[in-house]
């Protein structure tokens, strides 16, 4: 913009005088202390300042997990997720074990840097510490608890907005069996069934895919892996279970 | 003192159009944000894509791309050069999506205009201009300045069939050069697909119709007999009513085609002359009346135009546009800890015993435990009133800008902590010690619905709100909060706008705060200014015939060291539904004196009632200790009503500074997040004459919470009030501390709003 070019007279041009000291202000700023929140300005510069030293530090590729790394982190069962949008994986421990309606239980899985993704029988229904989270999820249960999707039905996620509300998302959903495959996760290999749901809704369709224990085994089996919808601002996330 | 959103003042806040051209639309082309990065770097990538509401075009676009569904919006109507959805100087009759906030900035044959609006309802937009016009050498001035208003109706909204159609006062209360009014017609179309992408374009047909300065070429008829001319000698300000429809009328029209999301070609037919421009003046030379530019979208919320204008003239625009409903950056919130569910009574009589009430020690060790759980929260555990089956948790939200988030953290806690006998849970948030509204909540509930389908409804449902009841005796303080000390050391940026010599100045320099509050509710706090370079000091002294109770802030900005503010101030519950406060001491930059209000405010009532009255005098012009002899007694009665999609009405009837009496209409619209934009103006008994240019004070505020662009918590927001013109006429006293942003932030109305947040 030409912007001097209009105002030439005026007192934008006379702001390049004013650069060093807002330089000087710009080194000076952020300093608090006490218990309030420091200054609007000092949280902007703050925020300023952390950014560039973020891209300055740039994002170092996880290592890569290995049976050898997990049996190291000691007992316990790990989940494996991974976003799509953003390539970034994450290790999940159980933050939390809910018996639920129907003999399932929902399960809380937690990141070291508080990201939570609760599952129902092994299907996402809520997120949270990602921002643009699935709040809720209404969904139908899998008749008597076992894991994996229900063969079909409406689903309802509660999409949190930007406006500190909530914003719903039908889809109408329907699952197929493909076959049966043979998973092989860091090494041992799991005997599974494919399921693919379909849903459509919110003016676009959304594929899961499911990877359940078959046969069952002893524990009533578990959602091996997966690939689900996280909502449009989650995006898509793959899960996998470790270990059990 | 908390972060009063409604408080800003005029002297305060960042140079609103600068910083927010800067700092928002840098942000999405090239994100800071280490958190946001991922997020921010997609949507400037991802080509925008229309929602579900949008016709084929959205799902032939995800077809190609990705078929989930999305909430991007639709790219919005481009603006002009008056910063209204339009062509380039022609309006259109398209309509922003709802609480739109768009910056213009346009260019071209030596004038500038820039332009902030905002879709204050679906169908009702205002903006507000200003303007330079170089070498118009008239009125006195060679580069000629100008700030003017406008509104815009849409009188239809499109339909298959018909076009949207939009009625549009420009210019309706300045001085009047941009004065016109116009009704325009805009009809959407798609078209096949274009290059690469082969995603189908748009096409948008315009017509319309032009007075004032829109039927100035090629009328074809005049209305309503002949249009008073424009009046500079005016000290404008006043609704142009006579003016409105009247004089000759000429259409107008043109073509816009969006290729595909990113590109746009304009073709217009201008029905405006440009006569004081080129004919009475020189500015530039109009040989043609048609208009033609290219737009490149350059980020999700910035748009580019070059055009040829008038066959004679290039021009350029920048347009940039947010919405409070879609931020930059996702929110994150560190995912709070699981409800602890307590196992069942039958079978554990052990876990569900009373007997640890008895013990006398037993509200210290678990308020200890609670504040140590809410301590990495942000919220400070204030005191704590426990029985066998009740609790109440009073608590300072310092971090989140939602009060709901912060009651579903202490929640939780107190469902981690308390023993199982406890049922009953009363958490009340306060602010500067004054206890705001209290939510009520059964743990069974909490531990029912975490994973319930609809959890946000299903708990706003069973959650009593209600007046916060007096402190009891019984309750546990928590010890080593009281005295406490706080301080910062700042930047401070302070604008001035529209002197006609030099239309933005600023100073820069560095603010140190200090606050200590010795006991709950009270606060004695200071800041100490020290300006490090600036220009403000070199404004136009004062010619106002008032007393000049704010006009003379050239005089104040003489001096490099001051003291902004130093004074104590206590607030308390006076009774039900009653909140208090008395400020004493240097209140403002130019005042120093005694405050005192009183606010009415039922937790679930959308109508407050306030009153405020005030004795001050003048500080003088160096702000440290010494006074002038003005002196005056000023107050207000004030009724504050919520309605609608989030607006705020509010009327203050009473005496302003220089002693006039009058009152003052504001209306804002207020968003669950945070943001606010509304315009006020102000009548009282000094004539339009004696108040001098701009006829009486107006103005607009606006304020968007730091959380909305930075994508962290916070409980700060940045924005301003900018009036045309600062007269002495219908000016207020900044109070710090002012009750009603306070209060409100945490009755039922913002609460329940906001409640999907209680379970983040």
């Amino acid at each position: 913009m030409r912007r001097g070019a209009v105002l030439g007279e005026s007192g934008l041009a006379r702001i390049p005088a004013l650069m060093p000291a807002l330089g000087l202000v710009l080194a000076l700023a952020g300093c608090s202390g006490g218990n309030d929140r420091p200054a609007a300005n000092v949280q902007l510069m703050a925020a300023v300042r952390s950014g560039v030293a973020a891209r300055a530090a740039g994002r170092g590729a996880p290592e890569a997990m290995t049976r050898a790394r997990l049996d190291a982190l000691g007992p316990g069962p790990f989940l494996e997720a991974t976003r799509e949008k953003t390539g970034q994986t994450a290790y999940l421990f159980v933050n939390a074990e809910r018996p639920d309606r129907g003999g399932g239980a929902v399960t809380v899985w937690r990141t070291e840097d508080a990201v939570t993704l609760a599952l129902r029988g092994g299907v996402l229904i809520a997120t949270r510490g990602l921002g643009g989270d699935v709040l809720s999820t209404e969904m139908q249960p899998p008749p008597s608890g076992r894991p994996g999707p229900a063969a079909g039905g409406q689903r309802v996620q509660h999409i949190r907005d930007s406006d500190d509300g909530v914003v719903p998302l039908a889809l109408a959903c329907a699952a197929a069996e493909i076959g049966p495959e043979t998973l092989d996760i860091l090494g041992r290999r799991y005997p599974t069934r494919h399921l693919r749901e379909r849903c459509e809704g919110g003016g676009g369709i959304v594929i899961n895919d499911y990877w359940i224990d078959s046969p069952p085994g002893p524990g009533g089996g578990a959602v091996r892996q997966s690939r689900q919808w996280g909502g449009p601002y989650v995006g898509y996330l793959r899960l996998r279970r470790l270990t059990d | 003192m908390s972060h009063c959103k409604r408080s800003t003042g005029a002297a305060t806040g960042l140079p609103a159009g600068a910083l927010l051209a800067v700092l928002l639309a840098a942000f999405p082309a090239a994100p800071l944000m280490a958190q946001s990065s991922a997020q921010s770097s997609a949507q400037s990538s991802a080509q925008p894509q229309g929602r579900d509401s949008e016709p084929a075009f959205a799902r032939q676009a995800g077809a190609i791309a990705d078929l989930a569904p999305s909430f991007t919006p639709p790219l919005p109507p481009s603006l002009n050069f008056y910063g209204s959805p339009g062509l380039m100087d022609m309006p259109s009759g398209e309509t922003l999506p709802d609480g739109q906030f768009t910056t213009g900035i346009g260019y071209f044959g030596g004038q500038l205009r820039y332009t902030m609006s905002f879709q204050a309802l679906p169908w009702v937009s205002a903006s507000f201009r200003y303007n330079g016009i170089r070498d118009l050498n008239l009125y006195g001035f060679s580069t000629y300045y100008d700030r003017s208003f406008d509104a815009r109706f849409r009188l239809h909204r499109e339909t298959r069939r018909w076009p949207e159609i939009t009625l549009g006062l420009q210019d309706f209360a300045g001085t009047g050069i941009y004065s016109a009014e116009y009704i325009a017609a805009t009809k959407n179309f798609v078209t096949p697909g274009w290059g690469r992408a082969a995603l189908p374009g748009r096409l948008k047909l315009t017509a319309g119709l032009g007075w004032g300065r829109l039927g100035s070429y090629n009328s074809i008829g005049s209305t309503f007999g002949a249009r008073p001319p424009y009046d500079p000698s005016g000290t404008g300000g006043q609704l142009a009513f006579d003016q409105w429809f009247r004089g000759p009328v000429a259409p107008f029209g043109g073509i816009e085609w969006q290729p595909d999301d990113r590109w746009g070609l304009k073709l217009e037919y201008s029905s405006d002359a440009y006569v004081t421009e080129t004919r009475t003046s020189n500015v530039f030379e109009r040989r043609s009346p048609f208009n033609f530019g290219i737009e490149y979208q350059a980020t999700p919320r910035t748009r580019l135009g070059a055009y040829y204008m008038y066959g004679s003239e290039f021009g350029l625009t920048a347009q940039i546009q947010l919405n409070p409903k879609n931020t930059p950056a996702k929110l994150r919130v560190p995912a709070p800890q699981p409800v602890h569910v307590r196992p069942p009574a039958a079978g554990n009589p052990v876990v569900w015993g009373t007997e640890w009430a008895d013990y006398p020690d037993a509200p210290v060790r678990l308020s200890g435990q609670l504040s140590a759980l809410l301590a990495d929260e942000g919220v400070v555990v204030e005191s704590l009133r426990v029985d066998a089956h009740t609790a109440e948790l009073r608590i300072r939200n310092l971090q989140y800008h939602s009060h709901a988030l912060a009651i579903g953290r202490a929640a939780r806690a107190m469902a981690r902590a308390l023993p199982a006998s406890v049922e009953t849970f009363h958490i009340v948030p306060l602010s500067g010690g004054m206890a705001l509204s209290r939510a009520t909540l059964r743990r069974s509930d909490l531990e029912a619905l975490e994973f319930d389908g609809d959890a946000a409804a299903a708990l706003l449902a069973v959650t009593g709100f209600s007046d916060a009841p007096p402190l009891s005796p019984a309750a546990t303080p928590m010890p080593g909060l009281y005295p406490d000390k706080s301080w910062s050391l700042a930047p401070y940026f302070q604008p001035s706008y529209f002197d006609p010599s030099v239309p933005f100045r600023l100073d820069v320099g560095l603010d140190l705060r200090g606050t200590w509050r010795p006991a709950p509710g009270w606060i004695v706090s200071g800041l100490l200014r020290q300006r490090l370079a600036g220009n403000v000091k070199d404004g136009r002294a004062s010619t106002s015939v008032l007393p000049h109770v704010r006009t003379d802030a050239v005089k104040y900005a003489q001096y490099g060291t001051t003291m902004q503010n130093l004074f104590t101030a206590y607030q308390w519950r006076p009774g039900r539904d009653l909140y208090g406060r008395v400020t004493l001491g240097y209140l403002e930059q130019m005042y120093a004196g005694l405050s005192g209000e009183l606010l009415w405010k039922p937790v679930s009532s959308r109508l407050a009632l306030g009153v405020e009255a005030n004795y001050v005098r003048q500080r003088d012009y160096d702000q440290r200790l010494d006074l002038l002899d003005y002196s005056v007694v000023t107050g207000h009665v004030s009724a504050y009503y919520e309605f609608g999609p989030g607006l705020i009405a509010q009327v203050d009837v009473g005496r302003y500074l220089a002693g006039d009496v009058g009152a003052t209409f504001a209306i804002d619209r207020v968003f669950d997040n945070g943001w606010s934009v509304g315009g006020f103006f102000t009548k009282t008994d000094v004539s339009a004459a004696e108040f001098g240019e701009g006829s009486f004070d107006k103005g607009i505020r606006f304020s968007i919470p730091l959380t909305w662009f930075l994508g962290t918590e916070s409980r700060q927001s940045v924005g301003t009030t900018i009036r045309p013109i600062t007269r002495d006429g219908g000016a207020r006293l900044n109070v710090p501390g002012r009750l009603y942003g306070q209060v409100r932030d945490a009755h039922y109305k913002a609460l329940s709003g906001q409640w999907a947040r209680a379970w983040e």
